[in-house]
């Protein structure tokens, strides 16, 4: 075989470049790199704004899911959103100008959202005192670094507006912080593009991340005929992955973050050693041509799916639900867990919930954007992160499922401040989840009532107190079988072998806390496989009910919960229903 | 390689539904012979807990351990004591021990039940309840440091070997020969920057022991849509002794993946 002269250079023939792999041309057709589809690409530098252009302009130009969003949340697609209340201006893209903070007074325009960590850095705060001074200018080197490298890509980038949180929002004042608040939803819903520090720490630590060297080999080919001449790279490089930097980076354990992610139309994410784009049509890795996960994939993440189902899934309304469901004002509610848009809020709330929080009193807060656009679709009232026409379903999270080992200690910390009432899931710090298999018949008529205190006129914010009010069949837990001292002594040694959705169990919020003749059961729901055609026999578990257990909190019939339980169906028979009070 | 992937199963997944695939995909008849390896009931002895791995890390290796290696022998000897079976079900299985079946018996060509020789296929666990099917080979997936130490390749040229490499062939999938050896491959790595490139993504030569009786492999690696996403080197090794130990002789063949590129702007 020859050596390879140097002196052959690239030339396109037609749309690709031509390619054979010696002189002694075994092919005679033409062939490419591109005609082998080779899928990874060179990665650029951490800041390389034309690949996020070319992002974003597919985006803008091509996915028609993206664009079909865009026709929902606007009239026409030509409308431009409203700002938020205040944007920076990130001043001339030459850098001669310092970024100022805008009040916007409803204008309209096109802007960048910032997705952040504040870790333990000093982040620069507008607050009463600077606010006229930020109006005027701000140092720019003032800022933390993940700031000042947002503002450097905006500019960079072409755009002239930015919404960062700590500045945009004034953040010694009560008021406005919860009124901005509460329009989190619309800021991360209308931005045209929300730079996510994904893997950073703390906003010390900026956007880019030095480029890792790596080995690399070009391989020349080239066509029989000579004068065509292409090239592939083998190379040793090992990049971060989208896995690696945005499911399991900094942001993805942050309450704050899941809605911003949610939201968000488009995120350009910054890697640890490349960039990744997500937008409603898919997901993107600056080192691959290829989507790393198709919007309706199966295995993809959380996230992802809940912007599909929040942007393009048309779910019935509640009064259609409610008519598949043949429930009517004279019947007992049947609603089959999972169906309609509920199981839908309980998957984000499992999601939300296994996120920390640096202020307990902001779990409710921060999913207001997403409940507010979940209203969109369920069209139901919300009461500190329940929908009520789905509370009896609503009341059934817990810490542990009735999978979990007896002696696992529960996940769930009651945070030093009060942040809602007992029968909230953010009464609670930590990983909830929905222990339900399928609902049958629920047992509490819809005639419940409902009353909160908020903090805010905003409902979506932080709520003070809050009251069911409701008919339900109770029952003292010690009373029932599976739950008398001489049951649980007798079956001691063998429950664990039992499955454990197959016998009776109480799984308490706060184990160890109450006695099972001081706790109350209400009953809730019979479980069961949903079908019209199902004799209820051998394969479905209808001789279960779903409980919520409840501790007399001091006045008469007011109780406060203290966990759920799994009761024998025959447990029930006979109780009559008593009308009660949960605060 | 066949990967079986059963995870999406709801239950535990049994052995058994390996050999379901196993019947599907050679569904010419014969008697097989199926050995696990490393066995389901061996303990992961990886040198970090919680990574269900059963082999153990050298300093930025991946090597099968003694203990892996006897374990792996005593099974299958043990195995092979076993009566073989005669009819299309399995008759001999326990997880840990190879299994003798014969392929459907509608299936089964005339050829095949004459011959009393099993087609030999090894089995390996790769936990989460998914196998893999590495037919007569085992396969060793080398997992290179994140940090990578720069090569001066400034000053080298390509070898014959390396100017020849097919990226047809390798775009369709198709193992190409590149070294006779590992000693060519060493040698040549002195002047040829992609083989310099290639022995330093093997690992630590001394972790090594090259079977020179195979030759050093180039295979392109697709990716889901089709594409060539990398380069897999393929180098055949004793590693372990593994290969001395069981009875049918495997080969363990050392896996290296590397990104392929191409600047599509």
């Amino acid at each position: 075989m020859r050596k390879l002269r140097s002196c052959y250079r690239p030339s396109l023939v037609g749309s690709h470049l031509e390619y054979c792999a010696d002189t002694n041309h075994r092919y005679s057709e033409t062939f490419s790199t591109r005609a082998c589809n080779i899928v990874h690409r060179p990665v650029g530098q951490s800041d390389d704004v034309q690949q996020v252009q070319r992002w974003l302009k597919a985006c803008l130009a091509t996915h028609d899911s993206c664009s079909q969003r865009m026709t929902q949340e606007m009239s026409t697609p030509q409308i431009t959103p409203s700002f938020p209340t205040r944007v920076i201006n990130v001043g001339s893209s030459d850098g001669s100008t310092n970024p100022f903070l805008f009040e916007t007074e409803g204008l309209k325009g096109q802007y960048l959202a910032l997705s952040h960590r504040w870790g333990n850095a000093k982040i620069t705060k507008t607050t009463i005192t600077n606010i006229a001074e930020h109006k005027k200018h701000i140092q720019l080197d003032s800022l933390c670094q993940v700031f000042q490298d947002a503002i450097y890509f905006t500019r960079k980038l072409g755009y002239r507006y930015l919404w960062i949180d700590s500045l945009c929002i004034i953040q010694d004042s009560l008021e406005d912080w919860e009124l901005e608040a509460s329009r989190m939803s619309e800021v991360y819903t209308n931005s045209i593009l929300t730079l996510s520090a994904s893997v950073a720490t703390s906003g010390d630590i900026g956007l880019f991340y030095p480029r890792e060297e790596s080995n690399s080999v070009e391989i020349p080919v080239r066509r029989a005929q000579g004068g065509a001449l292409d090239s592939f790279s083998i190379t040793d490089r090992l990049l971060s992955t989208f896995k690696e930097d945005v499911r399991s980076g900094t942001l993805s354990q942050r309450a704050w973050c899941l809605q911003e992610r949610v939201l968000s139309p488009r995120i350009l994410h910054f890697g640890k050693s490349q960039l990744h784009w997500e937008c409603i049509s898919g997901c993107w890795s600056e080192s691959s041509i290829e989507a790393i996960s198709e919007p309706d994939a199966f295995s993809g993440d959380i996230e992802s799916k809940l912007r599909q189902q929040l942007y393009l899934t048309t779910w019935p309304s509640l009064e259609e639900t409610l008519k598949i469901l043949e429930v009517n004002d004279k019947s007992p509610l049947k609603q089959v867990y999972g169906r309609g848009p509920y199981g839908k809020w309980y998957l984000i709330i499992t999601a939300y919930s296994s996120r920390m929080i640096t202020n307990d009193q902001d779990r409710l807060p921060a999913l207001a954007g997403l409940a507010k656009s979940f209203k969109q679709f369920s069209g139901d009232e919300y009461a500190a992160g329940l929908w009520i026409d789905d509370i009896p379903a609503g009341l059934l999270w817990s810490g542990l499922s009735f999978y979990a080992s007896r002696d696992s200690p529960s996940p769930l910390r009651r945070p030093t401040k009060h942040c809602a009432p007992s029968w909230s899931w953010a009464s609670f710090e930590g990983p909830i989840t929905y222990p339900l298999g399928k609902l049958g018949k629920i047992d509490i008529p819809r005639d419940w009532k409902y009353g909160f205190v908020a903090s805010t006129p905003d409902t979506f914010g932080r709520v003070e107190q809050g009251f069911i009010e409701l008919s339900g069949r109770l029952r003292k837990l010690g009373s029932m079988i599976g739950f008398t001292a001489d049951y649980l002594e007798n079956t001691k040694e063998f429950s664990e072998y039992f499955l454990q959705d197959q016998i009776a169990r109480a799984l308490y919020d706060e184990p160890g806390l109450y006695k099972s003749d001081d706790v109350m059961c209400l009953l809730i729901a019979f479980q069961g496989c949903g079908s019209k055609t199902c004799n209820h026999n051998a394969g479905c578990h209808m001789r279960f009910a779903y409980s919520l257990l409840l501790h007399r909190s001091g006045n008469f019939g007011t109780f406060k919960r203290v966990g759920i339980a799994l009761t024998y169906q025959s447990d029930w028979i006979g109780v009559q229903r008593t009308r009660i009070v949960i605060s | 390689m066949l990967l079986l992937d059963l995870m999406e199963e709801p239950k535990p997944t049994t052995i058994n539904n390996v050999f379901d695939i196993v019947k599907a995909e050679y569904h010419d008849g014969g008697v097989f012979q199926v050995a696990i390896s490393p066995p389901k009931s061996f303990p992961a002895c990886s040198a970090k807990p919680g990574r269900e791995r059963y082999i153990a890390y050298g300093p930025g290796e991946i090597v099968p351990s003694v203990a892996f290696n006897e374990c792996t022998e005593d099974c299958n000897r043990g195995s092979n004591e076993s009566t073989i079976a005669t009819g299309s079900d399995i008759k001999a299985f326990e997880c840990g021990k190879s299994a003798l079946f014969e392929g459907h018996p509608a299936l089964k060509s005339e050829e095949g039940r004459k011959s009393p020789r099993p087609t030999k296929l090894h089995v390996q666990p790769l936990g989460n309840n998914s196998y893999a099917l590495v037919g007569d080979s085992i396969e060793v997936r080398a997992h290179r440091n994140r940090k990578t130490r720069m090569l001066d390749l400034g000053t080298k040229t390509l070898c014959p070997k390396c100017q020849a490499i097919d990226l047809r062939k390798l775009s369709e999938a198709v193992e190409e020969e590149h070294h006779q050896t590992f000693h060519e491959l060493s040698v040549s790595a002195e002047t040829c920057r992609l083989c310099a490139l290639l022995l330093e993504s093997a690992g630590n030569p001394e972790t090594l022991v090259p079977d020179n009786s195979h030759s050093i492999r180039l295979a392109g690696i697709r990716s889901k849509s089709g594409g060539l996403s990398h380069v897999q080197l393929r180098i055949p090794t004793l590693v372990g002794d593994l290969a001395n130990k069981t009875q049918d002789n495997p080969v363990i063949v050392r896996c290296v993946n590397l990104e392929a590129v191409t600047d599509h702007r």
